[in-house]
């Protein structure tokens, strides 16, 4: 378990320090981010409902910041 | 003017790209909104025996509220309210198939307060969040805390969000046989989450967010149980920690100017010896008339806790029949349809509002999972900005 947490950890820092520094967006260029379609959840609430019916019917939680687990009834 | 909109939209760029994490209200206007969700399940496997179901409907109303006090606060409340069909009236046994407990109602409220210490439109921000929750079901009941920060760094394209939440639940133990223990048990769950959101281009970015979780107490469902060969049955049996890491990556491009997709993938593994992979993929599209549509499809695959089984001796410290925590695959797809009015406002309100950007979705989801289990899920939103 520590040696996945290890590798999942240099791999997520990894990844991060790959993609910083990427081409730079100017302030000018960013009206595309600017919309809804590049929120990470456009329906935040709609997937909140979503992701409640995952965690109830499958083991598995987490990585969208929300609690995983605890709260219900349920895994 | 032009240059104080430019700078916003590049602000509000790096905090819309991790609005999507629940909770967070930093940089919403003002607005009122009410869901009405609906989850339908059929098939499974009942807990008391194999040849039941785990047949139940779940009807879910929620209601929203987001207000910006001042140029530094906001206030996000949240209520909801699951009502549960196939709960009281019927047998225990179909209880123990659902995902609650033995009522048919649970109540959960949320309250989260938003704090920019800066307000400067041109330069890096910081959002700092904190709020309370509360669920409330017969036999259950749940309180917690969560705080977080997020962090802009617009010269480098990059937020950075940190959040930690803590709940403590409260368990009623309900007696599978006269053996079996009564009163109440706790569970506490406790969740570190670090995100960081980079924009890659004018329309892409990346988001990675690790989370991890650790779970002690009552972490066994009170209502399960499990067949023994001797012909009896026995409760549920759990270890009383369960730690849990989450990776989840999703890139999200925006492409010609109506239509964007997300890909989505997670890798969860938890000391209960389960490993996950989730891929989801969605796409988004503006149509003419003030309509968007979308869909989504989501493949995960997981294996079983190591204590899973079908029958057992009765000398086993851990056992577990639940059909959530089997090895499965589930597949879920999803269409929606979005329309956004903008609507002038009648009198009296328009003496203090002009026009109202409203949002009215609806959209329609099936769920299937190997074990049996199948489900649909389906809503209507309306969502009110000021």
């Amino acid at each position: 378990m520590k040696k996945k947490l290890t590798i999942c950890l240099i791999i997520g820092i990894a990844l991060l320090s790959f993609i910083v520094g990427c081409r730079k967006v100017t302030p000018i260029q960013r009206q595309y981010h600017a919309h809804r379609f590049m929120a990470l959840s456009p329906d935040p609430i709609k997937e909140s409902f979503e992701e409640k019916i995952f965690e109830s019917r499958e083991a598995s939680a987490g990585g969208k910041g929300t609690s995983a687990g605890g709260g219900c009834g349920c895994n | 003017m032009q240059l104080k909109k430019l700078a916003k939209t590049a602000g509000i760029a790096g905090v819309v790209a991790l609005s999507g994490n629940m909770g967070l209200a930093q940089e919403q206007p003002d607005a009122l909104e009410v869901h009405y969700f609906q989850w339908k399940q059929s098939g499974g496997k009942g807990l008391q025996t194999f040849n039941q179901t785990e047949d139940l409907t779940i009807t879910e109303p929620v209601g929203v509220i987001n207000l910006n006090f001042g140029k530094r606060w906001t206030l996000n409340l949240k209520a909801d309210v699951d009502t549960i069909s196939a709960a009281s009236g019927k047998a225990p046994e179909i209880d123990a198939a659902s995902g609650a407990s033995g009522n048919d109602t649970r109540h959960q409220q949320d309250v989260s307060i938003t704090y920019t210490p800066t307000r400067d439109l041109t330069g890096d921000r910081m959002f700092l969040r904190g709020g309370l929750s509360q669920s409330r079901e017969y036999g259950y009941k749940s309180g917690g805390i969560h705080l977080g920060g997020t962090q802009e760094f617009l010269d480098r394209n990059f937020v950075l969000d940190v959040s930690y939440s803590l709940l403590n639940d409260t368990i009623e133990l309900y007696r599978i046989t006269e053996e079996a223990a009564s009163g109440t048990m706790d569970k506490t769950t406790s969740n570190l989450s670090i995100s960081g959101t980079q924009l890659l281009s004018r329309k892409s970015l990346i988001n990675a967010t690790l989370q991890l979780t650790k779970q002690e107490g009552y972490l066994a469902r009170s209502l399960n149980s499990v067949a023994l060969r001797n012909g009896l049955r026995q409760q549920e049996r759990l270890p009383d920690v369960r730690d849990r890491l989450a990776l989840r990556v999703q890139y999200n491009q925006f492409f010609g100017d109506r239509s964007a997709y997300h890909l989505i993938y997670r890798y969860y593994q938890d000391s209960f010896e389960v490993q996950a992979h989730t891929f989801q993929g969605r796409i988004f599209h503006e149509l003419p008339y003030d309509l968007e549509i979308g869909g989504e499809l989501r493949y995960h695959t997981q294996t079983g806790v190591k204590y899973w089984g079908e029958l057992f001796d009765g000398d086993e410290q851990y056992v577990t029949s639940d059909s959530d925590l089997e090895q499965l695959a589930s597949v879920y797809k999803s269409i929606n349809l979005t329309w956004k009015p903008i609507l002038p406002m009648p009198p009296p309100l328009s003496s203090f509002i002009a026009e109202s950007d409203l949002r009215i979705s609806l959209f329609l989801g099936q769920y299937d999972r190997t074990n049996g289990l199948q489900g649909t899920a389906g809503g209507l939103s309306i969502i009110a900005l000021f």
